[in-house]
Formats: C-alpha cells, sequence, structure tokens
C-alpha cells in the first residue's frame, strides 16, 4: 500500500509535465495541419500561421514549471497532495493544449480567405489559454502548501 | 487524431465558398483542383462521398430514371451513408424533390399515388397523399418555401424555381455547418455546396448561350436564312 502510495507521488510530480506535453502534441498538430492546409490556398502571410501553431507549446513549459514548484522527496505525507495537484493540473493543462489546438485550426480556417480578421479571430485561443495560466497559477500557490518532507 | 479532427488540412485547403450560390464570380477551386484534393480522403470516405453524389447530381441519374430504381440506390447507399455521418445530407434534399414532384403531379391533375406505390422519398408521404387536394399537399407548414414553388411552377417560371430549390439546398447545408470540426462530414458538405455554385454557374452559363442565341436569331430576321 505504501509502495502505491508513492508511486501516485510520483506520478502526481511528473503528471502536469508529462500531460502538458500530451496536450501540447495533439494541440500542435492540430493547429500544424490546419496551417499546412491553408499554405496551400494562400500567397502571403504564411508565418503568422506556421506561428500560430506553436500556440498550445506553452502548456508544457507550465507543466515543467509546475513539476519543479513541486518538486521534493515523496514520501506518505507528501504523495497525496503531489497526486491531487499535480494531476488535476496536468489534466487542465491538456485539455487547454487540446481545446487552444482546434481554436487555433478554426481561426487558421476563417483568416485564410479573410485576413483581416487574424487578430480577432486568435482571441477564443487566448481566452483558453488564460484558463491553461489559472491552472498553472492555483497549482504553484496551492503546491505551496504541501509538507516539504 | 479524434474523428473530428481528421481532415483538419484537407478542409483548411479548400478555400471559402461565396456567400450564396447566386454571385456572378469565378469558382473559388476549379473541379479539377478538388478532385486532386479530395484525393486525401480515406478510400472509405471516398466511396461514401461517390455514392453521396451518385444519389444527388442528375449526371449520374438520368432523366428516365424510374422512382424505384432510385429508391433501390438509395436503400443500398444507405448503411454507407449512415455510418459516415452523411445521411442527413442527403435525404432532406430527397424530401424537397419529392415534394415539388408531387406538386408537379398535383399541378398536372395528376390523382393521388395509391396506397402502398413507392413513389418518393420521406416520412410524408402518405400525409401528402391524405391531403392530395390541398393546394400545397398539407405540408405547407413544414416547407415555408412550398407556396412559392407552387407560384414558379403555375406561372411557368423554371428558372425561377430552379433558383428557389437551390437556395433552399444551400441553406440546408449552411445550417448543418459544424464549426471547429474538420472531419468528413463537412468535406462533404463543403463538396455538396461547392456543386451547387458550379450547377449554378453552369445554369447561368447555358441561359446565357440560349438567349444570345435566341437574339441572334430575332435580330437577324429572315436573314438568317443566307447564313
Amino acid at each position: 500500500m505504501e509502495q502505491l502510495i508513492v508511486a501516485l507521488g510520483w506520478a502526481g510530480l511528473y503528471g502536469p509535465m508529462a500531460l502538458g506535453a500530451i496536450g501540447s502534441v495533439i494541440g500542435c498538430a492540430i493547429a500544424g495541419q490546419a496551417a499546412i492546409g491553408a499554405l496551400l490556398e494562400t500567397e502571403s502571410g504564411h508565418g503568422r500561421f506556421i506561428g500560430l501553431t506553436a500556440m498550445p507549446s506553452s502548456q508544457s513549459v507550465y507543466g515543467i514549471v509546475v513539476m519543479f514548484s513541486l518538486q521534493r522527496p515523496v514520501t506518505d505525507d507528501t504523495a497525496p497532495g503531489l497526486f491531487a495537484v499535480g494531476i488535476l493540473a496536468g489534466v487542465a493543462l491538456l485539455l487547454s493544449a487540446v481545446y487552444q489546438g482546434s481554436c487555433c485550426a478554426s481561426a487558421i480556417n476563417s483568416a485564410k480567405s479573410k485576413p483581416e480578421i487574424f487578430g480577432l479571430s486568435i482571441a477564443p485561443a487566448a481566452i483558453v489559454e488564460g484558463f491553461g495560466v489559472f491552472a498553472f497559477i492555483f497549482a504553484l500557490v496551492i503546491g505551496g502548501d504541501i509538507p516539504q518532507q | 487524431m479524434a474523428a473530428r479532427h481528421q481532415y483538419v488540412a484537407l478542409r483548411t485547403s479548400l478555400p471559402a465558398l461565396p456567400a450564396t450560390p447566386f454571385g456572378r464570380e469565378a469558382l473559388p477551386i476549379s473541379a479539377i483542383r478538388l478532385e486532386r484534393r479530395l484525393g486525401d480522403l480515406h478510400p472509405a470516405h471516398r466511396e461514401a462521398l461517390t455514392a453521396l453524389e451518385r444519389l444527388l447530381d442528375w449526371r449520374h441519374l438520368g432523366k428516365a430514371l424510374p422512382t424505384d430504381t432510385y429508391l433501390r440506390r438509395f436503400r443500398a447507399a444507405e448503411p454507407q451513408l449512415a455510418a459516415h455521418g452523411v445521411l442527413d445530407l442527403v435525404a432532406v434534399p430527397l424530401e424537397m424533390h419529392t415534394v415539388v414532384a408531387a406538386l408537379r403531379r398535383h399541378a398536372r391533375g395528376e390523382p393521388a399515388p395509391a396506397a402502398g406505390a413507392r413513389w418518393g422519398f420521406g416520412p410524408r408521404l402518405a400525409h401528402m397523399r391524405a391531403h392530395w387536394d390541398e393546394p400545397l399537399l398539407g405540408v405547407g407548414a413544414v416547407f415555408p418555401w412550398l407556396a412559392e414553388a407552387r407560384n414558379h411552377l403555375q406561372e411557368h417560371r423554371p428558372r425561377e424555381l430552379e433558383r428557389l430549390l437551390l437556395g433552399e439546398r444551400w441553406r440546408m447545408l449552411a445550417r448543418t455547418r459544424r464549426y471547429g470540426h474538420f472531419d468528413f462530414r463537412e468535406v462533404a458538405r463543403y463538396v455538396l455546396q461547392w456543386r451547387l455554385v458550379a450547377a449554378w454557374r453552369r445554369y447561368n452559363a447555358e441561359a446565357a448561350g440560349r438567349r444570345l442565341q435566341a437574339g441572334i436569331e430575332q435580330g437577324l430576321g429572315h436573314y438568317r436564312r443566307l447564313f
């Protein structure tokens, strides 16, 4: 039982990083495919489409920061807190990255035929990013209450 | 990748269609280029799209195709279309065609179809047969455009009728659009909308050709025998 608790603690420690990275992989792939499709139909503005595809990668960075902030010896006392905070923060980052990729794909699809709405079309992706930032910040705040030993 | 993102690159590589099919601008993508892009479809989806087009495009149907044969074709394709989530894209226009065909028969003074006869498509066949004596066959409230279609039929305005039906099909397809989805259904919906734009352009070109020919003949008068 003790070993299981410790294993879950380690999962919580590495969870934000792994889940954030998985989300970024999926989100960037969705947005990237949209950008590739749009390249076939546009004569200019390719750079900003490609730039937009990198937007869901920020969740990986947030995951790394949360992981380092949670880093401490994994014991019976720290493991439950690490698991709860780490996994929930990771799931929030994963979902925000996937849906941000979807928003980016829609933005690219719309802006390819109407370039003047490009700025406005990335607003939904920015809002989704905002919720990822919430999860990130409050994981740092709440993680401070987990015992150090 | 989830099904809703299966064709992100393909869908975003297709240019935006005009707001209505009745504009005069050139097609946003040629038939050849569209076919080339559709080459990215999974073979099963390619087959489903072909089945969809065979049911809706009169070039595959011929003018004298018996209703029975047509319904058999539909029943054969139905499971495939339902499996790929595009059955409604064909069912709604087929019911529209049925209603207009019934209106034509009604206008010609033909009696109501016999009970049990396979004369059309959709869930309202029995209802229309029961209300055959009414001007709009009892389905005027379900199809708000039907009264206008009847007027065009009675006044012998085929072009206006064609435009009305095409506009209704366009609106139906536009209503079924799912933003944020890049799946096969969205690709099929795009192709069907593209075909409506192409059909109107072709119809316009043919009508313009006929008008030009009529104008030339009228202008030449009896001198046309010289040519």
